[in-house]
This record gives structure tokens, sequence and C-alpha cells, in this order.
């Protein structure tokens, strides 16, 4: 083949920059530590490094959640555990006022703390976790209970999502923990031979009728809507030494630490999942990283060797460059 | 044969060295010379033939011509390849760039804003009563609207640089025909009744339509007269000594559009650099940037739909998170116009493009680009508005039959995006009024729409959606720089044999003048010889 000196001179040239091209490109892959710079490096890698990327954002957000949601459950789960030990205290000082062994000081003694345990239950029933009321549903900026223990919030279940398609309620509405309710009626044949019936009534409103060995003669009748009422009602009835309601509230402070009990395992439950779902959360996030890590970065060692090769031919290159370009039939002829 | 004859013949060495000595001076000052094809001087013995004792014998030599070592086959198929390359290369410019508006990796990119934007509502679901949380979304969404505008941006950019282009293409084509017309004037000159050839010239010629080629994909065919004529998309662009006008006028939308001698030349007609700045206009056009507007229009209806239907902490409802979607009409009417076009219904709203127009005695129909559907027709009368999907618009003026306008929700969908509540407490986190601040079931839907397949994307998430505009993006810019890729080779190696066997060789030529410098050295010894034979002859 017939060799002209241009064309000599543009394939050296040429050669020399789809070297120094590719050179450039490894460099920058070692500077990066990327193997995709842009998506046209890899287009099919860009799509599952997408994948990837938004798969580790959101699992990043559903572990902030979850993070929130423990810590919001967790706290209502301490302060639930001091209205069990409230109301076991409540349903001593039941069984204390109903013994009838009491003076009218112990008895005032008694009625006292039964106040200081109603006024603990309210402070409780209105806790704060940060500036907001844990039990007043979605009211969060209401105490769940006035004053005069009505129910100020409502029954909204706060939802967070922990992954994709679940919720989980990290708050627990104050009436379903503080309010008594029954669902049917239910008679109690006390030790005095007197009959107490629990009604059922509106809401959380539970009557309480005690009735004569006759079961239709009506002695006494009240009516509570929660425990703050109940500890008010034994307070009260301690006061008066009214051993009638004393004994009827027996059963009440019981079904509401059971009631509370509920509630608390329900919380633990809650606590579990969300622990569990923090460590699958974290693996998954692992298993991305990783599976981004394979797609997106570069393999340094295979790129350094690459540099090396390429290195080696930009040498040869330049030395048969200074040979062939620099001569010429003229250089010989004198 | 006379002594004086043999005085000839020396003579003719002398010319003929002469002559081949200046070609090869010729050829080393042009090594380096783009396009310029190696010269020879054809020798030939000189007649007539003289009887000389025994036999003839001839009058010394003569150069016969001066010839191009020119390969037509050759010359064709850089022709051909120039064009593929001029595209080629065209389309590459063209996606590495638009490729890094889409660019992910840098750190930025949309997926992050989209994935910010939509965790933002996660973690105010999470706590919808802080303002910390609000005003965090709401500098969430001003960066995401932010980032839809700016690539918005870069891409009506690109688009306006193609044009640019264009027009800067057109001017250079145009030139360059009147060039050839100018060059195929003044070869047809020199040329005329000889046999000398206008290698030069000839030479710049075949560089010029070369260039042509690579701009614009031209044909050419050379007469018997070595006139060369040029055809772009079957029309005329030099014909003899004249050349036609290529010209570039804006349309509706602010593109160019190409016409020769008043015809308009299709897109798909033209080849070289300007076909592929045409057809990479077109492909952005129509895929990316309409993708881009309709990924930023779906995203702000779902959004306001929802968020239309909650509650901020202050109790307001009803409010757009994000800027309402306008409507950008065309209008390509002599008579009528639209006064107002508006979204009536936001969740009737398809997204789609449609066009209105009037027959014969008003009938209207209004088409979706979409579906191909029919969505509305009638009887037009003047003032009442027409509704369609959710829209409605006004016209004004004399509607008359032959009008047609374009309405579209996506034209300005990703340029207008903003973020339309300024208030953190406006921000709808509640479902209902009566539950506030802790309800937080709205926001809840909202950041639900990270995960929701939404059927005006064609039933994928926002993220896969985008996700597929950026593998667009790049395979686009893959398969033009593999294309480019491929053509250079080609290009460079049919440059090669081209080189090969037109290319100046310095070594070559260097020989030439050694055994050229020789002949005439004896020439000029045959001359004086002669002279000496003429000396003893007047001695005797």
């Amino acid at each position: 083949m017939r060799v002209s000196s241009f064309q000599a001179f543009r394939q050296t040239t040429d050669s020399l920059m789809k070297n120094l091209a590719d050179m450039f490109r490894l460099n920058a892959q070692v500077a990066s530590g990327k193997r995709i710079g842009k998506p046209s490096d890899d287009v099919r890698g860009t799509a599952r490094a997408l994948d990837y990327k938004v798969a580790i954002d959101a699992g990043e957000q559903y572990r902030r959640n979850v993070r929130d949601a423990s810590a919001a459950i967790g706290f209502a789960e301490t302060s639930l555990s001091s209205v069990s030990s409230a109301l076991q205290r409540a349903k001593e000082l039941v069984l204390q006022g109903a013994s009838g062994t009491q003076s009218d000081a112990t008895r005032a003694a008694i009625a006292k703390e039964a106040a200081g345990v109603r006024d603990q239950l309210l402070s409780l029933s209105n806790s704060r976790f940060g500036s907001l009321y844990v039990f007043s549903g979605f009211r969060t900026d209401t105490p769940a209970f006035d004053a005069s223990f009505a129910y100020r919030g409502d029954a909204g279940s706060l939802n967070v999502a922990i992954d994709q398609d679940v919720l989980i309620a990290k708050n627990v509405a104050g009436d379903g923990v503080f309010g008594y309710s029954r669902a049917a009626e239910e008679v109690v044949r006390q030790s005095d031979g007197s009959i107490v019936h629990y009604i059922p009534g509106a809401g959380t409103t539970v009557s309480v009728e005690i009735r004569a060995s006759d079961d239709t003669t009506v002695i006494d009748a009240f009516s509570f809507n929660n425990v703050m009422e109940m500890a008010d009602l034994l307070s009260e009835a301690l006061e008066d030494d009214d051993a009638g309601r004393i004994s009827a509230l027996i059963k009440p402070f019981d079904d509401a630490a059971e009631r509370v009990g509920e509630v608390r395992a329900d919380l633990g439950a809650r606590l579990n999942r969300l622990e569990d779902q923090d460590g699958r959360l974290e693996n998954a996030a692992f298993a991305a990283r990783s599976a981004l890590s394979e797609v997106e970065d570069a393999d340094i060692a295979s790129t350094v060797s690459d540099i090396a090769r390429t290195d080696a031919t930009l040498q040869a290159l330049r030395a048969s460059a200074g040979k062939i370009l620099s001569q010429s039939l003229l250089d010989f002829l004198r | 044969m006379s002594i004086l004859g043999l005085m000839n013949i020396g003579k003719s060495a002398i010319f003929a060295s002469q002559a081949a000595l200046n070609v090869a001076g010729h050829n080393i000052a042009n090594v380096n010379t783009p396009g310029y094809t190696r010269q020879e001087v054809i020798l030939e013995t000189a007649t007539p033939i003289v009887p000389l004792a025994g036999g003839y014998i001839g009058i010394g030599v003569a150069v016969s011509a001066i010839e191009r070592r020119y390969d037509r086959f050759v010359e064709s198929q850089l022709l051909g390849q120039e064009k593929s390359f001029g595209k080629s290369t065209a389309m590459d410019q063209v996606f590495a760039q638009v490729e890094q508006v889409f660019n992910d990796f840098g750190g930025a990119g949309l997926s992050r804003n989209l994935q910010a934007f939509f965790d933002a509502w996660g973690s105010l679901s999470a706590n919808p009563e802080d303002a910390a949380q609000r005003s965090v979304l709401l500098s969430r969404a001003d960066a995401l609207a932010g980032a839809v505008k700016t690539m918005d941006r870069s891409l009506a950019a690109t688009v306006e640089g193609i044009n640019d282009d264009i027009d800067a293409a057109v001017g250079r084509i145009n030139g360059i025909a009147g060039d050839i017309a100018l060059l195929n004037g003044r070869i047809v000159e020199a040329e005329a009744g000889g046999t000398a050839s206008a290698n030069d010239l000839r030479d710049a010629r075949d560089k010029l339509a070369a260039e042509l080629s690579g701009l614009a994909g031209v044909d050419t065919l050379e007469d018997a007269r070595g006139s060369l004529a040029v055809y772009l998309g079957m029309r005329s662009l030099v014909d003899g000594e004249s050349a036609v006008p290529l010209t570039a006028a804006p349309d509706a939308s602010g593109n160019l559009q190409l016409s020769l001698s008043g015809q308009d030349l299709a897109s798909g007609s033209v080849d070289g650099r300007l076909g592929g700045l045409l057809a990479s206009r077109d492909t952005i056009e129509s895929g990316l940037l309409s993708g881009l507007r309709r990924l930023a229009a779906v995203l702000t209806k779902e959004t306001n739909l929802l968020h239309r239907a909650g509650y901020g902490l202050d109790g307001s409802t009803g409010n757009d998170f994000f800027a309402p979607l306008s409507l950008a009409t065309t209008d390509s009417s002599a008579g009528g116009s639209v006064s107002s076009a508006a979204v009536t219904d936001l969740s009737a709203l398809t997204l789609s493009e449609y066009a209105v127009s009037i027959g014969a005695g008003g009938a209207y129909t209004v088409t979706s680009s979409d579906t191909g559907a029919t969505v509305a027709s009638g009887t037009y009368a003047s003032g009442a508005p027409i509704d369609f999907e959710g829209i409605r618009i006004v016209l004004a003026g004399t509607v008359a039959a032959g009008d047609s306008f374009t309405v579209s929700p996506l034209t300005g969908a990703a340029a207008n995006m903003g973020v339309s509540v300024t208030d953190p407490r406006k921000v709808a986190a509640a479902s209902a009024a009566g539950a506030l601040p802790g309800d937080n079931a709205n926001a809840l839907r909202i950041a639900g729409l990270a995960d929701a397949a939404v059927a005006s994307l064609g039933s994928v998430t926002f993220s896969s959606y985008y996700g597929g505009l950026v593998t667009e993006a790049g395979s686009l810019a893959r398969d033009a720089s593999d294309l480019k890729a491929f053509d250079e080779n080609l290009r460079a190696e049919i440059r090669n044999r081209r080189e090969s066997a037109s290319g100046v060789s310095i070594d070559e030529e260097a020989a030439n003048i050694i055994a050229f410098q020789r002949a005439f050295e004896a020439g000029a010894r045959m001359i004086r010889i002669t002279d000496e034979l003429l000396q003893t002859v007047l001695q005797l």
C-alpha cells in the first residue's frame, strides 16, 4: 500500500487521540470511584442504580418513621405503666376502705390519697411528648381530659408508614385507655347481700345500680366515664364512709387495670414489630447499597491495570511516531 | 535526422524535466493541504517519428498531461460517508448535551428531588403538627419545582441552540452552493475545448462538495462539460453556474423549517449535519421534553387534587399545593382566536393535548392527541364556550371554517411549576377540619403518591417514569456516540484510502526530484554535446 506523508501523520495523531481519550476516561473513573459518570456509560446500569437509590432513600424515610413511632409508643407505654401502678394503688385503697376497720381519721387519709391518685391519673392522661398531648387522638394541642374529667380529644389514630403500604399507629386515643366502657350489663352479688348492676350507657358512660337483695329496690345509683371519675367517686365514698359504693368500685378498678394492661400489651407488640421492621429495613438498605455499589462503583484494580496498559500503548506510539514523522528520504540525500 | 534535431531532443528533455520538477514542487508544497490531490506529469515520446538509418526514432519527450491521481469510486464513498458522519456528529453533540440535563450521577438530579419531596410528606405525616417539618416540605417542594424548571429551560435552550445551528448550517450551505456554482463556471471555461484538466479548481470543488455532503447530504452529478449539478432532497441546489437558495423560516412553535425553491423540505429528506439537527430536535421535543412536561403536569395535578381535599393547621381547605396548571394555546387561523382557556375541573383533566378545528357551518370538533378520539363536537355559536375533559375554551373574532387551534395543559407545565402554598400552616396534612392538628391522613395519602402507579404516566410510579426519561436520554446519547464512533472509523478508513491514492508522499517526490534533476542534467549535457558535435563539423 502506498502511504502518503499526511496519511502517516494523521494515523499517528488519530491513534494518539484515541488512547489519550481512553486514558482520560479511565482517569475520571479512578478520580470519582464511579463506573457510571453519566447515563450513557451504562444505560441498563443507570436504570438499576436509580431504582436502588430510590429504594435506599425511601428506606431511610421509613426508618425515620420507625424511630419516630418507637419513641412515641415507648413514651405512651411508660406513661401507661405509671397508670397501671396508680390503678393498682387505687384498688388497694378500695380494699382498705372496704375493710370496715378504719377509723374516721384513717379513712380521711385514704380518701385524700384516693384524690391524689385521681390527680395523678388526670396528669398521666394529659402526658405530653414534646409539646404534644399523646392521648388526645388527632387533637394533639389539647389536653386529653379537662379539669372536669371530660374527654377533649378524638378517636384519631395517627398512622405512619413504616414500609410500602404498611401503616402503624403511633398513638393510642385516651378514651380507649382511661375511659371505662362496657359491652354488656353485668351483675355482681356483694357479701352484704346487695346486688350491683353495671349497666352500659351512652358512649363510655357506665351506670352502677346498687340494689337490695330483692334485686328490684334501688338503694344507690351513680355513673362514671373514666378512671379519673372512678377515683373521684372513691375519694368521695371514703369521705362519706359509703361502704356500698366503695365495694361497688372494686370491679371497675379491676376492669380498668385489665384494660390498661391490654393496651400496654398492644403497645409492646407494636414496639416489637417496629424493632423487627427496623432490622428488616436496615438489611434491605444494606442489600440495596451493595447492589448499587456493584452497579455504580468502578473496579479500581481493573481500572488501574487498564490505565497501565493504555499508558504502555501511548509510550510505544510516541516512540514510533518519533521515528516515522521525523525522517524522510530528504534527510539522506546530501 | 540532422544534428540540430539532437539539440531539440535535448531541449525537450530539459522542458519535460522542468515541468515534472514543477509538479513535484507543487505536490511537496501542498503536502498538508486538505483535499489536495497529488498531480502527476504524464510523459510521452514526442512525435513525429523520423526515419533513421535502419529504423525510425522519435524527436524527444513531451508532456501530454498533468493528471490528478484521483479515484472516482473512493471519492463517491467519501461523499456518502461525510453525510453519515455529519449526521451522527450532530446528533452526538446534541444528545451528549441533553444527557447532562438528565444526569443524576453528579449528586444532584430530579430523582433525588422527587424522593426528597415525598419523604418530606412522609416526615410530615409522622409529625403533622410540626412547623419545622412543614417548612422543610415547602423548601423541598420549591427545590423540586426549581429542578423541573431548570431542566425544562435547559432542554428549551438546547432546542433553541439547535435552531441556531440549523440557521448557521443553512447559511454555510448557501455559501458553498454559491462557490460551487462559481467554480463550475471557471472549470468549464478552463477545460473548454482542450484536454487540459483544471486540477486545482476541481480539488477545491471536490472539497466543497464533501463539506456540503457533510452538512446536508447532497447528491452530485458531473456533466460532460465538467459542470457539477448538486441535488438536495431530490431538488436542485446547484445547476450549472446558478445556485438555488435554501431558506429556513420559523413555524408556529418557533422551530425553523427548511424550504428550497418555495417548497418545504421534509426533515426526512435531509441528511448530514442538518438532517441530524432536525432529527434530534424532533426527538427531544416529542420524547424527553414532552416527557418532562408530562411528569410535571401529572405531579401538579395529583398533588393538587389530594391537597385541595385536605385541611391546613388553620382549617383552610381547597388550596392548591403547586401553582395550578395553565393551558397553552396556539392559533393557526385567519379569523378566530382563543380568547380564554381554563381548567374547569382538575379531576377530569386527562393531560392530553387537543386540536380544535372548525368545519363548514361552524361545526367544531375537538380531538385528543393521546387517544385520537373526538372528545367534543357540535355547532359553534358565537361567544359560547366549548367544554371538553375538564377544559373550557372561549373563542373570539370571526370564527370561520378552516380555523384550527391547539390547547395543551403540558406545554407550560414544567416551565410554570412552582409551589403556591407559602404559609406552612396551610399545608393540608389533615383530612378533616375537626381533627386538627394531629390528623395526618392527607399527608399520608400524598406521601403514598411516591409508590402509586399513576394512570396518566402509563401506570408507573413518578420515580420510574423519571427513570425512564433518564435511560431514554442515556440510550440516545449512547446510540449517537456509538454511531458517531462507527462513522468516524469508517470515514477515517475511507480517507486513508483516498490519501493512499491521492496524497503526497515526500519520499516519493524526493525520489522524483532526483530522477528529474538527473534527466534535466542529462538533457543539458545533450545540448552541450550537440554543440561540440557542431563545432567539430564546423572545423572540418
